[in-house]
C-alpha cells in the first residue's frame, strides 16, 4: 500500500495532466490512455476512494468540497477506460461503484455551492453526460447496481446524467462522433456500450459510419430505394438506375440524330429576334465580323460578354416561335449571317465555355425560351 | 451579367479547399448544382452549341457521335470536380467495345477446375463487392476506386445523368418543334442563298 501511495503520489502530477486532458472528452485517444493506465499499478486491492483517484489522501478530501467538479469527474474516467481495456474485471467492478459513490459525494459536495456549481455545470456538463455515459456502458451490472443509489440521492445533476447516460446514451455517443468526424481533422469516435475499443475496430466504424452515409445519400436520389433495406439489394436498384438512365441518354441521343439534319437553319432562326429592327442587327453583325477580323483569336471572354449581352436580350423578347418566318428576311444579307455563324462558331468552342463564365450566363439568359418548351 | 457565374464557381473552390468539410460540401453540390434551373440552361446552351459546331464540321448524324459530345460536354459543364467527369473527358476516342470480357471468362474458367467447392463459396460470398464491381464499370473512370468513393462518383454521376436528360429532351422537343412550324420557309431561305 504504501509503495501504492509512494508511486500514486509521483504519478499524481501526471494524471491531474492527464485529466485535463480528459477533461476534454471530445478528443479521447484510447491507445494511449489505455497504456498509461496499464502502466498504472493496479488499483485492484485498494480499498478507498482515494486510490480510486489515484492520488494521496489529503488532495483527495481536497478535492471532494472544492467547486471544480471536472476533476472530479473525470477522476474516475481513467479507471472506466481502464476497465474498458478489460484489463481487471471483478475489482474495476468494485471501482465503478466506488467512483459512483464518490461522485454521488462531489455532486453533495458542489450542490452547497451554488454558483461554481452552476459554472462548473455549464463547463462540464458534457462531461458529465460523457463520463456518466462510461461507467454504464462497462459490461458488468455493477454500475446499474450503483444506478439505483445514485438516483435515490435525488441530485438533480446526477439524474439528468443518469437519464441521459442510460437511455439516450448511444445517441449521444452517435451525435458526438458524427459530430467529432464532422468537425475535426482525424476522426474521433466514442465507443458504444459492448463494442471493441481498438484502434482498429474504431477506424473501421468510422469507415462504415461513412459508408452508411453515403448509401443513405444514394438511396434518396434512387427513387424507391428508401423502403429497401440491406445493402445488396439498394446496390441493384442503383446499378439498374445507373444502366436506365444510360439508355435513355442513348435513345435521346438518336433522336437528337434524327432531329439534326435542320440544325444549321434552326441555329439561324433561334437567334435572330422579331422585334428587332433590320438595320440595328445588321449593324451587329457588320461589327462583329470586323471585330473578328481584327482581333485574331476570338478566344476573348469579355469579347463575348460584350456580343451575348447584345445578342440575347432581344431574343429574350421571342418568345413565340412562330415569328420564325418573319425572320428570314435576314437571310438577304447573307454575308453578315454566315458572318455571324462563324464568329459564333470559333468563340463558342467548349474550352472557350469552360474558361469564361460569360458567355454560361449569358446562354443562360438565351436558354430561357429553351426551357419554357421543358 | 458577366459576373454571374464566377462568384458561385468561387465558392464552391474556396470550400472545396477546406479539407474538413469536404464530403459535406461534396454532398451539397450534388444535390445543388445538378439541380439548379441555372445548372440546366448552361449545359442546355453548351450541348446546344456544340451540336452546331459538330454538325457543320462534319455532315454525318451518327447517334455514338452525338452521344460522345452530350457526354462530353456534361462533363465540362461538371467543372473537373469528379473522376467521372475528367475521365470522360481524357479518353474520348474510345471506341466504347474495349471491355476485357474475355480476360475475366479466363481467370473463372480456371479457378473453377481447380478448386470447385471453395471457389463457388468465396464467389457468393462477397456479394455486395460483385455488384459494386459492376457499379465500378457503369460509371466511367472508377474502375479502380474504393467503395466509399464509388459511391460517392455514383450519386454525383446519377445526378448529373438526370440532368442530362431532361436537358437533351428538351433540346429534343425545341428543335422538332421548331422545325414543324416552319419547313417551307426554311427551303425558301435555303433558295435564297
Amino acid at each position: 500500500m504504501e509503495s501504492n501511495a509512494g508511486t500514486l503520489e509521483t504519478r499524481s502530477n501526471r494524471t491531474a495532466s492527464e485529466r485535463e486532458e480528459v477533461a476534454a472528452l471530445e478528443s479521447l485517444q484510447f491507445t494511449d490512455e489505455i497504456h498509461r493506465l496499464m502502466s498504472a499499478p493496479a488499483t485492484d486491492n485498494a480499498s478507498s476512494f482515494t486510490a480510486l483517484l489515484e492520488l494521496p489522501a489529503p488532495q483527495a478530501v481536497q478535492l471532494i468540497h472544492s467547486p471544480d467538479s471536472a476533476k472530479l469527474i473525470a477522476a474516475p474516467a481513467p479507471n472506466v477506460e481502464d476497465v474498458k481495456g478489460g484489463f481487471h474485471f471483478p475489482s474495476n467492478g468494485g471501482l465503478i461503484e466506488r467512483a459512483a459513490r464518490f461522485s454521488v459525494f462531489a455532486g453533495e459536495g458542489n450542490n452547497k455551492s451554488d454558483s461554481p456549481e452552476a459554472t462548473s455545470n455549464n463547463s462540464s456538463a458534457n462531461l458529465q453526460k460523457a463520463v456518466k455515459s462510461e461507467p454504464a456502458e462497462t459490461e458488468s451490472s455493477q454500475p446499474l447496481i450503483s444506478d439505483p443509489t445514485v438516483e435515490n440521492r435525488g441530485i438533480k445533476r446526477k439524474d439528468r446524467e443518469k437519464v441521459k447516460g442510460q437511455t439516450k446514451k448511444s445517441k449521444t455517443t452517435a451525435k458526438e462522433s458524427s459530430d467529432d468526424a464532422e468537425k475535426l481533422p482525424y476522426v474521433h469516435v466514442r465507443a458504444r456500450r459492448g463494442q471493441a475499443t481498438d484502434s482498429h475496430s474504431l477506424a473501421e466504424r468510422a469507415r462504415r459510419e461513412k459508408i452508411n452515409a453515403r448509401m443513405k445519400l444514394l438511396q434518396e436520389l434512387v427513387p424507391g430505394c428508401n423502403k429497401i433495406s440491406g445493402t445488396a439489394l439498394v446496390l441493384d436498384e442503383i446499378i439498374n438506375h445507373v444502366q436506365s438512365l444510360q439508355r435513355q441518354v442513348e435513345f435521346l441521343s438518336m433522336r437528337l440524330a434524327a432531329v439534326n439534319p435542320r440544325i444549321d437553319f434552326n441555329f439561324d432562326s433561334v437567334f435572330t429576334a422579331e422585334g428587332v429592327p433590320p438595320q440595328y442587327l445588321k449593324e451587329l453583325l457588320i461589327k462583329l465580323y470586323d471585330k473578328r477580323k481584327s482581333s485574331g483569336s476570338l478566344m476573348d471572354s469579355n469579347f463575348s460578354g460584350m456580343v451575348m449581352p447584345m445578342m440575347w436580350p432581344e431574343v429574350q423578347l421571342n418568345s413565340n416561335r412562330q415569328q420564325y418566318p418573319q425572320q428570314l428576311h435576314f437571310d438577304a444579307f447573307q454575308q453578315p449571317v454566315w458572318g455571324r455563324e462563324e464568329v459564333c462558331n470559333n468563340y463558342l468552342t467548349p474550352e472557350n465555355s469552360l474558361l469564361s463564365y460569360d458567355s454560361s450566363a449569358n446562354s443562360g439568359n438565351f436558354l430561357d425560351t429553351l426551357n419554357e418548351s421543358t | 451579367m458577366p459576373n454571374l457565374e464566377p462568384s458561385p464557381v468561387f465558392k464552391r473552390r474556396k470550400t472545396e479547399g477546406d479539407p474538413v468539410s469536404v464530403h459535406r460540401i461534396q454532398s451539397n453540390q450534388t444535390m445543388k448544382r445538378w439541380t439548379t434551373k441555372r445548372e440546366h440552361q448552361i449545359y442546355s446552351s453548351k450541348l446546344f452549341q456544340a451540336l452546331c459546331r459538330s454538325r457543320r464540321t462534319s455532315s454525318s448524324t451518327s447517334a455514338k457521335e452525338l452521344h460522345q459530345t452530350a457526354d462530353r460536354v456534361l462533363a465540362i459543364t461538371a467543372k473537373g470536380t469528379t473522376r467521372w467527369s475528367r475521365a470522360i473527358l481524357a479518353a474520348p476516342l474510345t471506341a466504347g467495345t474495349n471491355m476485357k470480357k474475355h480476360k475475366r471468362a479466363k481467370v473463372t474458367v480456371h479457378t473453377r477446375l481447380r478448386k470447385p467447392v471453395v471457389n463457388r463459396e468465396k464467389r457468393k460470398l462477397p456479394v455486395v463487392e460483385r455488384k459494386l464491381k459492376a457499379l465500378r464499370r457503369l460509371v466511367p473512370g472508377c474502375r479502380k476506386l474504393s467503395c466509399n468513393n464509388l459511391l460517392e462518383e455514383t450519386s454525383d454521376y446519377i445526378v448529373a445523368l438526370e440532368m442530362q436528360v431532361r436537358a437533351m429532351t428538351a433540346i429534343t422537343e425545341f428543335l422538332s418543334r421548331g422545325e414543324a412550324q416552319a419547313p417551307t420557309d426554311r427551303l425558301g431561305s435555303i433558295g435564297n442563298m
